[in-house]
């Protein structure tokens, strides 16, 4: 079924589907919550709230401009800001959580990927991780393709340089 | 052109954007930019196996019910027996707003949790209406109007988006029809939301075509106003009040206190209400020792008692919180206190605090 055929059977309140929806994309979105948050609890917090405050408002997805799981990608960022705006400053340097991985490449890449600002690990992610185009980009970041490049650049050349320095990186890049 | 100048078109490239010739000619005869294309695909790589081994964990599946009031079902019910066109049906409707309104239709909740911006609406030559968004609850976040104004029709809706300090961020969607166009509120989602910050104490003129701005000016509430507009039905801080309370039980009516009422400002007390064959029922603010967990809304106290359904349903907003604490006594026998059993009673009766943190009756009741 295409986005907007299984949009209308959200918004009609059609629970299945939705639970369907859910149970294929919250995986995803927990993930990219937990690196962006650097934070288990809350990825997981945020991720329930993504879902529900999609299901109890299913209003403001438009087919015509990019993929059910871009908007749910935007949504779940919001969210995230939100709860990055009611932390303490200080939780992101406390609550930094190493990732999930068997190979030594693998969580050397993880450790790396920790050390980024919140938004460079959230552009990062979204494009590496989870492919979306740099116009996908631009309309879950809220900003514009030239923008989207510039700052996919630099993200990249943050984790490389410390990439490259692991395992001597220990405090955070900015 | 020189690696650095070229560094931002790598990533470009290794995402698969079209680059200028210059830097795809630099790219391509660069030993240095190709190790970092190399390392940026094996960056991406690592970090799809991150992901991959993070994602095994399914999600639990939820039951997603939304919630559906009453009046929803019985409008839908009404709308598909329609035996009338449809189109008519709206028609009057828009009719019936359009020629009596400068009326805003906002529905809101009593409750005391949060921050609430109250905002009073100016269009044209109407009376101002007014528009109490939470701060908090997403719930009771946005408002709309569908009125005649200046011989146009004006539909808006207004979002509070966020709060930032002493501001707040408000999306205002807004659109100007010929006289008695069959419209709704729902219809304005799809038109463009004007962003605003508002910061209540100030005024905020929003530009519409065709006819005057409509002017918001707002204040800070210190909680959601049961109904807004009517600021005397909007219940005190610590205030309860039971006034003709009918009670059910399931769908029969085992109570009936027509014309009784008990209104209290203290949390430290109860209302007592009997009904003759049912016993007494005390309600409180507070947890009473023996006491169900019930839900105010409005005029209505909702709990369960021995696997029935009870509502209490009263005349008048009972109080701010959500909550409530009921203890029935079936056994209750007036004729052991100075009533008299054969009929009915409201009163109020004053708690103490108990060891527990509990609260029970000052002068207990039989």
């Amino acid at each position: 079924m295409d986005d907007a055929g299984l949009w209308k059977q959200i918004a009609e309140g059609d629970g299945e589907a939705f639970d369907a929806f859910y149970r294929e994309c919250a995986p995803r979105i927990r993930s990219f919550l937990r690196h962006y948050l650097a934070h288990q609890q809350a990825a997981e917090d945020v991720m329930q709230d993504t879902f529900t405050e999609i299901w109890r408002r299913p209003r403001g997805y438009d087919s015509r401009r990019g993929s059910l799981r871009a908007y749910v990608f935007g949504i779940a960022r919001k969210q995230a800001a939100e709860w990055w705006r009611r932390q303490r400053p200080e939780q992101e340097a406390e609550s930094g959580e190493p990732g999930v991985c068997a190979t030594e490449a693998c969580s050397l890449v993880a450790d790396a990927f920790s050390h980024l600002t919140a938004e460079q690990r959230l552009l990062l992610w979204l494009r590496e991780v989870e492919g979306h185009s740099y116009n996908e980009l631009a309309s879950i970041l809220e900003i514009p393709v030239g923008t989207v490049r510039s700052r996919l650049f630099c993200a990249r050349e943050a984790l490389r340089t410390i990439w490259r320095e692991v395992p001597a990186a220990k405090g955070d890049y900015r | 052109m020189k690696c650095d100048e070229a560094s931002e078109y790598v990533s470009a490239l290794y995402d698969g954007d079209l680059i200028p010739p210059p830097a795809a000619e630099h790219i391509g005869s660069c030993a240095a930019c190709k190790v970092r294309i190399g390392e940026y695909a094996q960056m991406g790589a690592e970090l799809r196996k991150v992901a991959c081994l993070e994602t095994l964990t399914t999600a639990p599946r939820r039951q997603w019910t939304r919630e559906r009031n009453a009046f929803a079902a019985y409008w839908q019910k009404g709308w598909e027996s329609m035996r009338i066109p449809r189109l008519a049906f709206v028609m009057l409707i828009v009719c019936i707003v359009a020629l009596g309104s400068t009326l805003a239709m906002v529905r809101v909740r009593a409750h005391n949790s949060g921050v609430v911006v109250l905002l009073t609406v100016t269009t044209g030559e109407n009376k101002p209406s007014e528009c109490a968004l939470s701060t908090v609850d997403k719930r009771d976040s946005s408002c709309g109007f569908l009125g005649d104004v200046e011989h146009n029709m004006l539909v808006y809706t207004i979002d509070l988006l966020k709060r930032d300090g002493d501001r707040v961020q408000l999306g205002i969607r807004t659109k100007v029809l010929p006289p008695k166009t069959p419209y709704t509120t729902n219809d304005l989602a799809t038109e463009p939301q004007q962003l605003f910050w508002f910061e209540p104490g100030s005024t905020l003129l929003v530009e519409v075509p065709v006819i005057s701005p409509i002017i918001i000016k707002g204040n800070w509430l210190d909680h959601m106003p049961a109904f807004t507009g009517t600021h005397d039905m909007d219940p005190g801080p610590e205030e309860l009040r039971i006034v003709s309370p009918l009670l059910l039980r399931g769908n029969d009516v085992v109570g009936d206190m027509e014309g009784a009422s008990v209104m209290l400002d203290k949390q430290n007390w109860a209302a007592w209400v009997y009904y003759p064959g049912q016993g007494s029922y005390l309600i409180s603010l507070v947890r009473m020792q023996g006491g169900i967990e019930a839900k105010a809304e409005l005029n209505r106290i909702s709990f369960q008692e021995a696997g029935s359904s009870c509502v209490l349903i009263t005349g008048t907003p009972i109080s701010r919180a959500r909550r409530v604490w009921v203890v029935h006594k079936p056994d209750f026998d007036p004729n052991n206190s100075s009533q008299n059993g054969k009929y009915g009673f409201t009163a109020s009766l004053m708690l103490n605090q108990a060891a527990s943190g509990e609260w029970v009756p000052a002068n207990p009741t039989n």
